[in-house]
């Protein structure tokens, strides 16, 4: 799997938040917009203010006070396509698919809207559309890596429009290692902080990121990991439940048939 | 008039039981189960007991029945049990067979005639 | 007790003795009719060879019943509530254990899986046994339906740890629930010493026989009762 499988390369310190990359993805993938959301102005310039089932990547502003002043770090959001998907696991009806190299896909026609996947992402990434609360019926919604281009040898529709050549799809080991080229230029320029974020989290993420802070500054979780909680809901509560519930069965079959030949009815009152 | 005590655990019987016997201007009183039915019995006298079977447990009415039958005190006070338990006069080989000094027997859901009439009987 | 009963005896013989009133056999049936479709659809998220039913638009279907049907499994307590609540509190009582519970506990493998009558104390008009599934469905249905609630008209507001953890003691009860009912269905169905539960739930009257055996602090009253057990235990011994 690690020789086949591909990343999306997010460099950051070109990065010029222009959001051609939020309006291609909404192009390709049939999105809505402002008819959808409805955002207002409140005093950033980041718009949609968060991910949602209509909304698959978008840049997030992070103010930034360095030794040079006030500075915006430009994150890139969306799935992070990891490399041990907790939401793949969690899902129940396998509409979340890790695909041999390693592009995490939806079939909406399978969810059912249950919504574990929302419960184990260590980004959030997952959003439900909930169309009714009362009937709960619901639909995930998230990058795919533009499922149907990249299926067909095309590279994602954000990778495709950004004009400030800061996206690159290929090859992970290749994306490694030109991300790592690029960190090693930028800390001779003297950004020392600058690291590539995603080599090896999460089984390793399938975006990775040049950052030239932390990823802290960022809003990126330094150390994400694969919840402890949905392991333990997914290794030990289902399997032990299934044991418990199988083996109570069988054990009343058994005392079934043991009891008939120790206890008689016409010696019952 | 006749003081008459009813003993029995469901208060709806008791509020039925009541409205009954007060409107022929009976004096009613009430205990809710055995024990405090012999304290009650003991202290006020009643000319006549109404005598639910079944309480807190199923045969609970007669050994209240066989304790006032022991009592010297209680024991020429008329009885009528009342029970909704299906039962058989005739002995066979079934489960309890219980005894009780001679009562008179009510079958629940009472008919308010037959209690009057039965109550009319037993205070002579 | 035989020369007065000939003296002066009216001979007291019980045959049926009411033990559930109608509105309580109702819920016990619209109980178990709610609780089995509960089960199996929510099994489909559970259980992976079902994984087609849980899918788009089926698992839409098993979302709607298991919707509707919890409608019913959450009134159906309440209902009895306001119905009957004399009766309901003296339930929630019945099912409160007692030191004598232990014996039950002790005598349990011996009585129900050896046949070994005499060495059960006795019981009162719910067994420990019984006690068990009491509070353990009285347990279950509280969790289910305050996690139930919470996934339902929380689904896409409530942060995503608190619902995890709904969804997690939603299964957890839904395991502890089935293991009690595939027990109580058993004892229910299959047990030769149970049989009268099965006629009191349905028709509301258990044999007098039964009772005097099986629930004998209800029938002769605690004093009597144990008086009947020890001299039984007493016949047993001497005969050894």
């Amino acid at each position: 799997m690690v020789m086949l499988r591909k990343a999306m390369l997010i460099d950051e310190s070109r990065c010029t938040a222009c959001r051609g990359c939020q309006v291609a993805c909404k192009q390709w993938n049939d999105l809505e917009g402002w008819g959808y959301s409805h955002t207002k102005n409140t005093g950033s310039y980041e718009n949609p203010p968060r991910l949602s089932p209509q909304t698959w990547t978008r840049i997030k502003f992070n103010e930034y006070e360095g030794s040079e002043g006030f500075r915006w770090l430009f994150l890139k959001e969306g799935c992070m396509h990891c490399g041990d998907p907790a939401c793949v696991h969690s899902c129940p009806t396998a509409a979340l698919k890790q695909n041999p190299d390693g592009r995490i896909t939806l079939e909406p026609d399978l969810c059912n809207g249950c919504g574990y996947c929302t419960q184990f992402c260590p980004f959030d990434v997952p959003k439900l559309e909930v169309s009714s609360l009362l009937t709960g019926r619901a639909k995930v919604s998230k990058c795919n890596f533009c499922q149907d281009r990249t299926d067909n040898s095309l590279i994602p529709a954000c990778v495709k429009t950004c004009p400030a050549g800061a996206l690159f799809w290929g090859d992970r080991d290749k994306m490694i290692a030109a991300g790592k080229k690029r960190i090693e230029a930028l800390q001779a320029r003297g950004f020392r902080q600058a690291n590539l974020y995603g080599e090896n989290l999460v089984g390793g993420l399938g975006r990775l990121y040049v950052l030239i802070e932390k990823p802290q500054a960022y809003g990126l979780p330094a150390y994400p990991k694969y919840p402890y909680f949905a392991t333990l809901w997914q290794n030990l509560v289902h399997p032990l439940g299934k044991v418990a519930m199988g083996g109570t069965l069988l054990g009343v079959l058994a005392a079934w048939i043991i009891i008939r030949r120790n206890i008689k009815m016409e010696d019952v009152e | 008039m006749a003081k008459i005590l009813v003993v029995d655990d469901d208060r709806d019987f008791i509020k039925i039981t009541r409205m009954i016997l007060q409107s022929q201007h009976y004096e009613v009183i009430t205990a809710a189960n055995g024990e405090e039915g012999l304290e009650v019995m003991r202290r006020e006298k009643p000319d006549l007991v109404i005598l639910d079977v079944m309480m807190s447990y199923i045969l609970e009415g007669l050994d209240t029945r066989r304790q006032m039958a022991a009592d010297p005190n209680l024991k020429n006070i008329p009885v009528i049990m009342s029970t909704s338990l299906t039962g058989e006069r005739v002995q066979r080989n079934l489960p309890s067979d219980e005894y009780v000094p001679d009562s008179a027997w009510l079958h629940k859901p009472i008919d308010p005639d037959k209690l009057l009439e039965q109550v009319k009987k037993a205070l002579g | 007790m035989n020369e007065q009963a000939q003296a002066t005896g009216h001979i007291f013989q019980i045959r049926w003795i009411p033990k559930y009133t109608f509105v309580e056999r109702l819920l016990h049936w619209v109980h178990t009719a709610s609780f089995v479709p509960l089960v199996a659809t929510g099994l489909v998220l559970y259980l992976d060879f079902l994984k087609p039913l849980a899918q788009g638009e089926a698992g839409e279907w098993m979302r709607l019943v298991h919707r509707l049907t919890a409608i019913l499994f959450v009134g159906e307590p309440v209902i009895y509530g306001i119905l009957q609540p004399r009766r309901l509190w003296m339930h929630i009582k019945e099912f409160s254990f007692e030191r004598d519970d232990l014996g039950w506990m002790k005598s349990a493998f011996g009585y129900y899986v050896l046949g070994r009558h005499t060495d059960m104390p006795p019981q009162g008009r719910f067994n420990t046994g019984e006690k068990i599934n009491g509070m353990v469905m009285i347990l279950t249905w509280a969790l289910f339906v305050g996690t139930g609630l919470v996934m339902w008209f929380g689904k896409g507001l409530v942060p995503a740890d608190i619902f995890r953890l709904m969804v997690m003691v939603h299964d957890l009860t839904m395991i502890a629930a089935v293991c009690m009912f595939i027990v109580h269905l058993y004892l229910a169905l299959a047990h030769p010493l149970m049989w009268a539960a099965l006629v009191s739930m349905r028709f509301g009257y258990t044999s007098a026989s039964y009772a005097a055996e099986h629930h004998a602090k209800w029938y002769y009253g605690p004093k009597r009762a144990q008086e009947l057990y020890e001299a039984k235990k007493k016949a047993a011994s001497s005969k050894h």
